[in-house]
């Protein structure tokens, strides 16, 4: 026997062991992949929202993957003044229209946790009359934007679409 | 036979490790440098099967524990949920419940294999009583997560089973009243179930640890039954045991996977599919009357109905049906054995075979007192040996399943 070389069984040690390598991780995949978000969950992961009886200068909060979603029907004053901010005011500078859409500007649809640590924020209050969160002090604009106080970043805009110019899809 | 470890670490930090917890230096002389005899055949692999039913059991128990609710309004729908909803839910309901009845299957050829080859005889009587204590701590665990799904072979296999303890003169019903945790099998018991259904699991693989510290201290039987005499008759546990009983593992794991992926409910009961009614029981659970006329006659009243001998016709669900069968097997297969194995070794096949005929004949015995090989072979003897012939008193006959019965029963033949 030459102890340098590798023998055939040394092949069939490290063949085996690959094998049963392969088989432990596709054993292994269910065990983990269950813990992701179920058929049932997925299937709740979109809510629509009816905006007709939503009225100028009102905020609902729905529920949307579990966490509150705020959806403010901005008064012109408010749109008024969310675009007139110049960005270099701002900790995280974006512009208004970046977080809305398109021809649909008085709506303001919100991921209602605060960015610093997950509060939620007060509606039409603040320096700034956007949101206040009451944990820490942070102040956001009529766009949802940070102005003030720990928060890292601005509200954010979860994925939306309108179905029709009341109903919007939130997800 | 384990004698001190030879293992002698490389590394400065295994060193330093090994001199304050020397859990590699145990690892090492339990599961490598052990010595096994080199004798030992496939029959001896099933100990290392079972440890990985325990694994996976307890592995896919976890897992579906985070998505089962133990609540009489939500455990049904939660199981369909897991089925339909969760991601590789069905397999892992399927691996679970499939792999429960192939635990069985394992453990019966492992209690048989040291039944044939004597492996509970001297030193090795400690050895063989805690793997009695495993397999009755498997039973309970078996029947508490059959009942878990709460359909309708859940439900009455549980009325079922625990209405049994009623069978006690005087407390009975108490008993009954306090496994039950009210006056019917409902929501304490599910939930109690589901508590310990979770615990026992771990109290098996702590019993299993003492089994295999038993084992290692009195060193393996083998198939001569003459215990190892020098290094010669041995060969280190890896690679030569860790091989051969990787290689049956994997034939192992072939057979669990065909049931699991081509028919996973082949050993269930479709009536465990229909949520559970407290007001009905599903008709099933009784035994075909033409083909048990012994029970027909007892249910329109001929005969006082015996709760003991009623233990039978419990669930054709698997556990249930698996452990009632399973003591009365071990005992009558505990006297076969002994004689078979010693025929055979002195070579007069011709008795065994005798034996194996009779056998064959009196499978019906039931007999549910643990340690009862002495009754067994009574028994047995009663019923198939010359006695019985003579007096014309087949072995159907023999069906006992309480203490109460059973007296009733040898008093009978």
């Amino acid at each position: 026997m030459n102890g340098d070389q590798p023998t055939r069984r040394d092949f069939l040690y490290i063949a085996t062991g690959a094998v049963g390598a392969v088989g432990a991780a596709a054993a292994a995949w269910p065990l983990i992949h269950q813990m992701n978000p179920d058929a049932s969950v997925q299937a709740l992961a979109s809510t629509e929202v009816d905006l007709s009886p939503v009225k100028e200068g009102q905020i609902i909060t729905v529920k949307w993957r579990g966490k509150p979603v705020f959806i403010a029907h901005r008064t012109k004053k408010e749109i008024e003044e969310a675009k007139a901010t110049p960005l270099r005011d701002l900790p995280d500078p974006q512009p208004d229209d970046a977080r809305v859409k398109k021809g649909k500007e008085q709506w303001l649809v919100l991921v209602g946790v605060c960015t610093h640590l997950g509060c939620v924020p007060l509606g039409h209050q603040g320096d700034y009359q956007g949101f206040f969160c009451p944990c820490h002090g942070s102040h956001y604009d009529t766009s949802g934007r940070i102005r003030k106080g720990p928060a890292p970043t601005n509200l954010e805009v979860p994925p939306y679409e309108f179905a029709s110019d009341t109903m919007v899809r939130i997800g | 036979m384990s004698g001190p470890s030879n293992f002698q670490p490389k590394s400065a930090f295994l060193k330093w490790t090994e001199r304050r917890l020397p859990i590699l230096g145990l690892m090492h002389s339990s599961f490598v440098a052990y010595p096994t005899p080199r004798n030992l055949n496939y029959w001896w692999t099933f100990g290392g099967i079972l440890s990985f039913c325990l694994g996976v059991q307890i592995i896919t128990g976890i897992v579906l524990a985070m998505h089962y609710t133990p609540t009489v309004a939500g455990a049904f729908d939660s199981v369909e949920h897991i089925m339909r909803d969760v991601n590789y839910g069905w397999l892992l309901r399927y691996v679970h419940a499939n792999g429960a009845s192939m635990f069985f299957i394992a453990v019966y050829i492992h209690i048989f294999r040291g039944m044939y080859y004597g492996s509970y005889k001297e030193p090795r009587e400690i050895l063989w009583i805690l793997g009695v204590i495993i397999f009755l701590l498997m039973m309970a665990t078996a029947f508490m997560g059959y009942v878990l799904p709460w359909g309708q072979m859940s439900f009455w296999g549980a009325t079922v089973i625990t209405n049994l303890f009623s069978a006690i003169p005087g407390v009975g019903t108490k008993i009954v009243e306090l496994l039950w945790g009210g006056y019917s099998v409902d929501q304490p018991t599910l939930q109690r179930f589901f508590s310990l259904h979770y615990l026992l699991p771990f109290m098996i693989a702590g019993v299993v640890i003492l089994h295999i510290w038993a084992l290692h201290e009195v060193g393996q039987n083998n198939p001569t039954g003459i215990d190892v005499k020098s290094d010669k008759d041995t060969l280190a546990f890896t690679p030569y045991a860790t091989a051969k009983d990787n290689f049956a593992m994997v034939c192992f794991m072939i057979f669990f996977a065909w049931f699991v992926f081509y028919i996973p409910n082949y050993l269930g009961h479709a009536d465990n599919y229909i949520p559970a009614n407290p007001l009905q029981t599903p008709t099933h659970i009784l035994r075909d009357p033409a083909r048990d006329p012994e029970q027909a006659r007892r249910r329109d009243g001929d005969v006082r109905v015996d709760r003991g001998a009623c233990v039978p016709a419990v669930a054709r669900s698997r556990q249930d049906s698996l452990c009632e069968v399973s003591s009365a097997v071990q005992a009558v297969l505990l006297d076969f054995c002994d004689h078979l194995h010693r025929s055979r070794l002195v070579g007069r096949e011709a008795r065994g075979r005798r034996l194996c005929d009779r056998l064959a004949d009196s499978h019906r015995v039931v007999l549910h007192s643990l340690p009862g090989r002495a009754a067994a072979a009574l028994l047995l003897r009663e019923a198939v040996g010359d006695a019985g012939v003579d007096h014309g008193v087949g072995p159907r006959q023999a069906v006992a399943c309480t203490g109460q019965s059973q007296r009733l029963a040898v008093r009978g033949i």
